[in-house]
């Protein structure tokens, strides 16, 4: 190996990342050049020293008794007395920044003539968030609504039953066999049901739809489980990565929401979260293995 | 058991990573107070959660590490699965960029850390969140890449290229207080 080809893998070799070929690779280069040394030299003594300005950090003696104080009770003793309840799990400012986004395309709409989705583009454009295609845009910005209405007041729609179990059947009725939802229970992977309501991600471009909403207690994290009727504008989106075939296409929409689709008889599937998507793809497997 | 009590369990597989939340919470946010807020409310989340927690071969720590990268983000308000504004590194881009570096690349043969202590703190402060935190996880959590991306909930190579990032800030900003200072040399080079 030559300089060239050798850097692209100092770092990883630094950290320890790199195959046990490739390391021995790297490592004989290493021996008859300087120059690379000195980089791999530079990355581990920095680790090393943030390691050891960390080390220099002394856990206050009274905190071990405070941490366990704070779990006998669920009361946080604040430094210096006084004590607070833990604090609520909130989205905040990413809900936040939707709401203006809802409010900035509202009055997009309202004083730029035109194509519905070119408005959206505008609007998006001036929010400053990082555009990646309409339709996925749309899905975020409804699944930020509903997670902002679990918060405030309530998105359990008063039709629907409040029981996970309960759900698919309850949306056959609704809409006989135009919708074919799912209503996966995930809490194996953490994700607890919380509330389930009939607002679709594009109401306009796909007719009725499920939305079921699912809440990680721990990480406050939220996940949007929608079921809609065949919606192939989707595909255009996206993409469809060899570690998701053959069941799903993964996107990536504003504030860093992952998505993943999939199409199933007359329904589309479409889930998003702020969660990684192969995390998601491996909590749907199962879902999309059943046929639904 | 009752829920407020700590199991045996919790004991050995959560609590003995006190110190190390602790010095990540203290190099997170800067502050001691606000530390030892982080580190309490880490452990209580941990605990509520302790009983859906399953244990794997790389034990408690990236589990932990987790709750309190999201404890923490949710305070200050930064995005926890952020930035949508740095694009994923290739190994042929790290590369790229590093020819392009040249002579800025720290040499850490000629500098003596434990004189840059204060510089390093300084310096780390002014790294955005997300890349101080993967800095820390990197320095001081002793996680591999895959870890380090499960703890932040992004992809491998957002973990790399945050990586890079964060390590070129520090350089050129440790680079920079080493030249105001004079200092470069611990014995001969």
């Amino acid at each position: 190996m030559n300089c060239k080809t050798t850097r692209k893998f100092l770092i990883a070799f630094a950290d320890g990342q790199l195959s046990v070929q490739r390391n021995c690779e790297v490592l004989d280069h290493l021996k008859m050049c300087p120059a690379c040394s000195a980089i791999v030299d530079g990355q581990q003594s920095l680790r090393r020293a943030i390691a050891r300005s960390a080390a220099r950090i002394v856990t206050p003696p009274g905190l071990e008794a405070k941490v366990r104080h704070a779990i006998a009770t669920g009361d946080m003793a604040r430094p210096g007395g006084g004590k607070q309840p833990g604090r609520p799990i909130r989205i905040g400012r990413t809900l936040a920044l939707a709401a203006c986004l809802v409010m900035g395309l509202t009055l997009v709409w309202r004083f730029f003539p035109g194509d519905s989705l070119q408005r959206a583009r505008t609007g998006l454009a001036a929010s400053g968030l990082a555009y990646v295609d309409d339709l996925t845009q749309r899905v975020v910005i409804q699944h930020n609504k509903c997670g902002k209405k679990c918060e405030t007041q309530s998105h359990q729609h008063a039709l629907l039953p409040e029981k996970l179990g309960d759900l698919e059947g309850a949306f056959g009725k609704l809409y006989g066999d135009r919708l074919a939802a799912a209503a996966p229970d995930l809490a194996g992977f953490g994700y607890e049901f919380e509330s389930a309501g009939l607002c679709g991600p594009s109401p306009e471009l796909t007719g009725p739809a499920a939305h079921v909403m699912y809440v990680n207690p721990t990480y406050g994290t939220r996940l949007s489980f929608f079921s809609v009727p065949h919606w192939p504008e989707i595909d255009l989106n996206g993409e469809s990565p060899d570690r998701f075939n053959p069941f799903v296409h993964a996107f990536r929409g504003c504030d860093d929401n992952a998505m993943v689709a999939w199409h199933e008889g007359d329904a589309t599937y479409v889930i998003c979260g702020q969660v990684d998507a192969e995390a998601v793809a491996d909590m749907i497997r199962d879902v999309k293995l059943a046929g639904r | 058991m009752p829920k407020n009590k700590i199991s045996t369990a919790y004991e050995q597989v959560v609590f003995c990573h006190l110190d190390l939340v602790h010095r990540m919470a203290v190099k997170l946010v800067g502050d001691a107070h606000e530390a030892e807020d982080l580190v309490q409310e880490t452990f209580l989340r941990a605990h509520r959660a302790f009983d859906k927690f399953e244990l794997r071969a790389y034990g408690a720590k990236p589990w932990l590490l987790k709750i309190l990268h999201n404890v923490f983000y949710t305070r200050c308000g930064a995005k926890a699965k952020g930035p949508s504004l740095v694009e994923d590194l290739s190994l042929d881009d790290i590369a790229a960029e590093m020819e392009q570096a040249g002579a800025d690349v720290l040499d850490g043969r000629e500098i003596d850390w434990d004189l840059f202590d204060e510089d390093l703190k300084a310096a780390m402060m002014t790294l955005a969140p997300e890349y101080r935190s993967v800095l820390l996880l990197w320095a001081l959590g002793d996680l591999s890449y895959k870890e380090i991306a499960k703890v932040l909930g992004c992809a491998m190579g957002t973990v790399m290229s945050r990586l890079f990032r964060a390590r070129q800030q520090m350089a050129e900003a440790l680079g920079a207080f080493a030249e105001q200072r004079g200092i470069r040399t611990r014995s001969g080079h």
